[in-house]
């Protein structure tokens, strides 16, 4: 069964900028124009865009190379992964077999629809079911950049506390799906799973939640499942 | 957190835009910050001080900064309200919306000139 979706992205209206009247310039304009053409390009050959944010360390990259390896016989993946620095998360994720493309940012702590257009030009999609965006370790300003996606997923770990959402509110306002991540250590860590759904759906009450764990595999399957029906919603349309 | 390159944006958008005889006369240029564009006005004064050294034409010119707080707007009841501890409710149904009708501004609102006499 494919869920009917009436647009991909529920929250497209939070992101980036907004209708201003016309004596005001926004600024968030440039970046919006670019994520508008990558969305148009990506929707035209049917790939799926999966922009992943999150604080640094709540894994991403670990849950990247889980889903690689466990969709490999179905699709077709590739990574664009930015950093400020070094090439180590495209080298771990090549090495589970995934591949995957870096982006250094030289010390920005974003990524920008620009950064992101400049990437795909290079990059052969032909046959890309899904391109998974891994941002820049950072709550903050990701939230402001569209980058043409069709989904935001933010990642929050059960090492961080359940308190982050209303802390980031902007990031999570504008993310369609939460996975708590690292569940294998919530018998170690005081985190109440209600207190992050609360926090989350106070936020924005349409926003899905998946508690999962990249090391244990708990609830992996769940998640395989949301990315499925989505990749068959877009291939469809 | 990216107070200094959104300055330079700023400072490039208004030079592009004005004559060097213009640029003379603006006394000052007001930003309006959405409480929901993760941008601070004292950062953003601070990013200001360091491009008015490497450009001096803007050494008179003042930055003014209004932060706009978050408003939502009901489908329920038709009502706009704002939006308090980051609950995207509205006040009077209770009805969740992320319906965002303020608060995600990032914008040069005017720019003002020196009264010509
Ligand atoms: N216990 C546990 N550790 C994890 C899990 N996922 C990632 N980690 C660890 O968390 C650290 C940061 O992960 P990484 O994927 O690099 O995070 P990123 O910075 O968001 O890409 C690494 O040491 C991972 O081994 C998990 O599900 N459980
Ligand atoms: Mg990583
Ligand atoms: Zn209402």
């Amino acid at each position: 069964m494919i869920k009917q979706f009436h647009h991909l992205r529920t929250s497209k209206n939070t992101r980036g900028s907004i209708n201003c009247d016309n004596s005001s310039f926004h600024l968030l304009q440039a970046n919006d124009f670019v994520a508008e053409a990558i969305h148009k390009k990506m929707s035209a050959e049917k790939i799926l865009v999966v922009n992943l944010t999150s604080s640094p360390g709540s894994g991403k990259t670990s849950l990247l190379q889980a889903t690689g390896t466990l969709l490999k016989d179905k699709f077709h993946i590739k990574v664009l992964v930015g950093d400020l620095e070094t090439e180590r998360d495209a080298d771990r994720l090549k090495e589970s077999g995934v591949d995957a493309l870096q982006i250094t940012t030289s010390g920005v702590c974003h990524l920008e629809a620009q950064m992101i257009w400049q990437a795909i030009e290079k990059m052969d999609l032909k046959g890309t079911d899904i391109l998974f965006i891994e941002n820049v370790g950072n709550l903050v300003c990701p939230s402001s950049f569209d980058l043409g996606e069709d989904f935001r997923v933010t990642l929050i770990a059960s090492t961080e506390g359940d308190d982050k959402p209303k802390k980031y509110p902007k990031m999570f306002l504008t993310s369609e799906l939460v996975l708590v991540t690292k569940t294998d250590l919530l018998p170690y860590v005081p985190f109440k799973l209600e207190h992050l759904e609360q926090d989350v759906k106070d936020i924005n009450a349409e926003t899905e939640i998946i508690a999962l764990s990249s090391l244990s595999g708990i609830n992996l399957e769940v998640w395989m499942h949301w990315l499925e029906e989505r990749v068959l919603f877009k291939k469809n349309q | 957190m990216h107070e200094l390159s959104i300055i330079h944006q700023v400072g490039a958008y208004i030079i592009s835009t004005h004559s060097e005889a213009e640029l003379q006369q603006i006394e000052a240029f007001e930003m309006h910050l959405g409480q929901l564009s993760n941008i601070h006005p004292d950062l953003l004064q601070n990013a200001y001080l360091a491009y008015q050294e490497t450009h001096p034409i803007f050494n008179k010119i003042l930055l003014k900064t209004t932060l706009i707080p978050t408003e939502i707007y009901c489908n329920q009841c038709h009502q706009t309200t704002q939006v308090e501890h980051y609950k995207f409710q509205c006040k009077f149904c209770l009805t969740p919306s992320q319906n965002i009708v303020k608060g995600n501004e990032l914008t040069i609102h005017k720019i003002i000139f020196k009264d010509l006499l």
